[in-house]
């Protein structure tokens, strides 16, 4: 709910329902349909004044920062990956490229201060790794990018610095980060037939974010699935 | 005796551990980009895996679109294509077309012959050799999608200039070739 819709909404009732009271009870101020009329409206009124309170606490409880991660198959655009090596075959690069989205919306909060403080002490970055070993993920010009720093196994986006500055700068909105990254196996933990979830992690100075983060950010990250095989 | 170099990426971090060159040891390292190679005849096994959990380094597979961006400007940083291998075998035909493509260089018939391979037959890049044209004495490289660098060349201190030139950081995706430069 918008506060200020809310707000004049309530203001324009208030006026035309003062007059209606105040013109009316000069010819009809004591016949009983009035006082029916009277009660009814000031029903309306009070209805009014919840909304605004209402509008009040959302504006109070909502946070100002969602972070939402998409992994998409880039070649077939679902959530899973299939990866397959068999002798010298193995899947073609193209169907094993994962587009990674971060969408960042700004809402309007009475937070957005604080959450920025917040933000520009922790280092917040974003770890994608397979959970479990056995594949190495790289992303796109990853040895080149500033903001994505390599992992053994992954990489990390640093997302800290973005997010101060949307909150330093952008009005409410959304701004998204785009990075594609490849699968690929992991020749030192070699692993016959598995399937591994990635699930993006929430960091804060390598351990993961305390839990209380997530009051100023809500983070939603659905993992994405590789079925692999290696025969 | 041709050297077959595993090639590696150091990760941000592997600048505190001092760490050189050495050929006794089967260690080369490159002054430009952030690779290492670790010859084949001396690493194996057991011995690279001790390696990776200790050093940081990861291993990489070499982008396609690299392959590609590295074949187009191929003229510009001066090399010259002698080969091209693909996951599946050519068909005779295949070959032959693929070869003569090479020899007369045209860039844009090679380049749509791999999107055809790539893209109606299933098949992916496996390895390309080339020859640097100023680079002296002059040695085949091959570079394969694993990250493996084949090559003839014997001299520590060639193979480290071999490890820093321009084509190896397009292909390990450490370099973005800027085209006013070259």
């Amino acid at each position: 709910m918008e506060r200020g819709l809310v707000f004049r909404e309530l203001i324009k009732q208030l006026i035309s329902l003062g007059l209606f009271y105040c013109l009316m009870s000069i010819w009809w101020g004591d016949e009983q349909w009035f006082k029916d009329k009277v009660k009814e409206l000031s029903f309306f009124i009070s209805m009014g004044f919840i909304f605004l309170i209402v509008s009040l606490l959302t504006y109070a409880i909502s946070r100002p920062i969602l972070l939402q991660i998409e992994q998409t198959n880039k070649h077939f655009g679902r959530s899973e990956t299939t990866f397959s090596i068999s002798g010298t075959q193995k899947t073609q690069e193209h169907e094993r490229v994962v587009d990674l989205t971060i969408n960042v919306v700004k809402n309007v909060s009475i937070w957005t201060w604080l959450t920025r403080k917040i933000i520009e002490k922790m280092d917040i970055y974003i770890l994608i790794e397979p959970v479990t070993p056995g594949l190495v993920l790289e992303a796109e010009n990853e040895a080149m990018r500033t903001d994505i720093v390599s992992t053994p196994t992954g990489f990390k986006i640093k997302v800290g610095e973005y997010i101060a500055r949307i909150l330093r700068r952008s009005n409410s909105g959304e701004h998204s980060k785009g990075c594609e990254y490849v699968i690929q196996e992991d020749r030192g933990n070699v692993v016959s037939s598995e399937t591994f979830q990635i699930n993006p992690v929430l960091m804060s100075r390598n351990k993961e974010a305390p839990s209380w983060v997530t009051l100023f950010i809500r983070f939603n990250s659905p993992s994405h699935i590789v079925h692999f095989k290696w025969e | 005796m041709s050297k077959k170099l595993y090639m590696y990426r150091i990760l941000p971090g592997y600048k505190d551990t001092p760490f050189h060159s050495n050929e006794q040891d089967g260690v080369f390292l490159s002054h430009n980009w952030p690779l290492l190679g670790l010859d084949r005849q001396i690493w194996r096994g057991q011995k690279v895996k001790k390696f990776q959990t200790e050093i940081p380094v990861k291993p990489f597979e070499v982008r396609q679109k690299k392959f590609d961006l590295l074949i187009s400007i191929s003229k510009e940083i001066g090399i010259r294509l002698i080969k091209i291998n693909f996951s599946n075998d050519l068909y005779e035909e295949e070959h032959i077309a693929l070869l003569s493509l090479i020899r007369m260089s045209d860039i844009e018939g090679i380049l749509q012959f791999i999107e055809q391979q790539r893209y109606d037959f299933g098949n992916d890049i496996e390895s390309i050799t080339f020859l640097v044209d100023d680079s002296n004495p002059k040695e085949h490289v091959t570079f394969t999608r694993e990250g493996v660098l084949i090559s003839d060349i014997d001299d520590e201190q060639e193979l480290e200039d071999m490890l820093s030139s321009l084509p190896i950081g397009v292909l390990s995706g450490t370099y973005l070739p800027n085209l006013e430069e070259l």
